[in-house]
């Protein structure tokens, strides 16, 4: 027998949650009840168009753009939000290493525009090529070169020499 | 830059993924099954929104792709079964009710029209084209001279609104960024623009896939787009041969050809809304720097001090005192925001304006947990999808606790600066 679309949804959905509920906290720089906010949206959207998923050959990755366009959206709807305050994250994760740097991680991508955060998220975390992210992004490569360019420094600056000695642990 | 510094860059991109992994690994939902049956539940509402009206609206942004318009990279060669193409623009006679009025329609074009072009103007070889009987505005496929396959794919496009989709994509890119060998950008004889870039698909080159591209921008607006990589497939398939199979003098004859003047013919055409009156191609982007917030001053009611300002871009913020405390006033000016405007205006104290405009008022409670804070809103949008939304709160800063009972400036006021005609002339880049 056929499963049923709501059958099929949830497998996709338990598999997939995890990783796009993650994603979403470093587009929020860390704020974890927008972050289960956008996940939930973006497994509404695949839900509502999952009749048509047989067309996409990689329903996963579709997934990370479809939530990457929400977040952009949310932001630009919700417009009162960005100014950057400098605000330390709601809640810093756990997993017992050294949150500091973390936190400092956070707070960096924090200061990023929303779309130059997008940009780092899909090209450092998701791994996406140039070409893969303009089209999540809808923009041009040029765009995304120029982007990356401008996040990397402000990073850079950021986070200083500090990151290496964290990413070699 | 010197090699010291470019290898430092390169090693900070290595060192930023690694953090940024773990720190998003470090991340755990509550309840994960809470979100997926959150998620099933906005779909399912989704889904019954749908059926009843569907105008459009983020759904139809979603599924709908670049369409017409230059708006990013073309689909991949073979088009199909990848990230690239899932945005991609529904095939005809799909997808009965989510297309997107003002979104261009992917063009018609046989792409045995293409095809032939790209046959006709390269060296003898085999191809194996995909979708070879369908309709679209951009063909791929795999070539092979004898020396190993190569994925080659040629889009045409419209140029779009901004810079970003036309002459951006004839200037080279910044090698800060981007691994690649050569990258040469000027005109040919007749005015036209070309880039030619030997890259990589890969820019840290963590797989040696080639991938080099020749772009033709055309003095009156078509975008002619050539890829071809050393390898099957862009991504997922070997090297086949050590550098894709033409040279860069080919492919500029290829982009040149006038044979693709009748299929360029074809593109559909910007819609109207997009474009500035009177100029083709360049109507407004985003507004010039400071501009928003300097305007914003110059509306302001008399009597009202500004301590502090700031904001670039769509956004800008002023923080007002009359006497009786900080008050921050922000505003955003947003052109393109049709997608959005049944959510934003589709509930709530709304009023329609004679000229078509929707307005809407809101109090809210503040949201960044200053104590006591309150958010008072005038959200505008013009039939266009121009949208400017002022806000104010009680408070200096959203963050810090209330200073005062009210925002300095009433719903009345906070509307009247929106529905200002200065918004609709503010200079833009």
């Amino acid at each position: 027998m056929r499963k049923s679309r709501a059958d099929e949804f949830l497998e996709f959905a338990s598999a997939r949650t995890g990783h796009l509920f993650r994603s979403a906290c470093l587009l929020t720089s860390g704020d974890t009840h927008l972050a289960e906010d956008l996940a939930q949206e973006t497994l509404g959207r695949m839900y509502a168009q999952w009749g048509r998923m047989a067309r996409i050959g990689n329903p996963a990755a579709y997934a990370q753009t479809v939530l990457v366009r929400t977040f952009l959206s949310h932001q630009r709807r919700r417009s009162a939000t960005e100014r950057p305050l400098g605000e330390l994250p709601d809640r810093a994760p756990d997993d017992g290493g050294d949150p500091a740097l973390r936190i400092a991680l956070l707070d960096a991508l924090a200061g990023l525009a929303p779309k130059d955060r997008a940009v780092v998220v899909l090209r450092y975390w998701e791994d996406r090529s140039i070409e893969e992210t303009a089209d999540a992004l809808h923009v041009s490569s040029a765009a995304v070169r120029t982007r990356s360019v401008r996040a990397l420094a402000k990073l850079r600056e950021r986070l200083g020499g500090s990151i290496a000695e964290f990413a070699t642990r | 830059m010197s090699q010291n510094d470019e290898s430092q860059h390169e090693g900070f991109e290595e060192e930023l993924g690694a953090v940024l992994r773990r720190t998003g690994d470090g991340f755990s939902a509550d309840d994960r099954r809470e979100l997926v049956a959150g998620g099933l539940q906005r779909g399912r509402r989704r889904l019954v929104r749908r059926r009843l009206a569907v105008t459009g609206g983020a759904l139809a942004l979603a599924a709908v792709g670049i369409g017409g318009v230059y708006g990013g990279s073309l689909v991949g060669p073979g088009g199909k079964a990848t990230t690239t193409s899932v945005a991609a623009a529904p095939k005809p006679g799909n997808a009965t009710g989510t297309a997107d009025p003002k979104r261009p329609e992917q063009a018609q074009i046989p792409v045995k029209d293409l095809a032939a072009v790209l046959k006709a103007h390269t060296p003898a070889g085999t191809w194996e084209i995909d979708d070879l009987d369908a309709k679209g505005q951009s063909v791929g496929g795999v070539y092979d001279d004898g020396h190993g396959k190569a994925a080659v794919s040629v889009g045409l496009y419209r140029v779009g609104r901004t810079a970003e989709s036309g002459e951006d994509q004839v200037a080279c890119p910044d090698k800060a960024v981007v691994a690649f060998d050569r990258c040469i950008s000027g005109r040919v004889p007749n005015g036209d623009r070309l880039m030619a870039i030997q890259g990589y698909v890969y820019p840290d080159k963590r797989e040696e896939t080639k991938y080099w591209r020749v772009v033709l921008l055309t003095k009156d607006g078509f975008l002619i787009d050539v890829n071809e990589y050393n390898a099957a497939a862009e991504k997922g398939a070997p090297i086949s041969r050590e550098n894709p199979p033409f040279t860069m003098s080919q492919l500029k004859a290829l982009v040149t050809t006038d044979d693709w003047r009748p299929l360029l013919k074809q593109l559909p055409q910007v819609p109207a809304t997009q474009l500035a009156p009177g100029k083709a191609a360049q109507p407004p982007a985003e507004p010039v720097g400071d501009s928003v917030q300097a305007t914003l001053r110059t509306l302001l009611p008399k009597g009202l001090r500004v301590v502090d300002k700031g904001g670039s871009g769509e956004f800008g913020f002023l923080v007002v005192d009359d006497g009786k405390g900080k008050s921050l006033v922000q505003i955003n000016v947003q052109s393109d925001m049709r997608d959005v405007a049944d959510d934003l205006y589709g509930s709530g104290d709304v009023t329609t304006l004679p000229d078509g405009r929707k307005v809407k008022l809101i109090q809210q409670p503040g949201e960044k947990g200053g104590a006591g804070v309150v958010w008072w809103t005038a959200d505008t949008m013009t039939p266009e999808g121009f949208r400017v939304v002022v806000s104010a709160f009680n408070t200096g800063a959203q963050h810090e606790a209330a200073t005062r009972a009210e925002p300095a400036l009433t719903l009345d006021q906070l509307k009247a600066i929106a529905l200002d005609p200065k918004w609709q002339k503010l200079p833009r880049k």
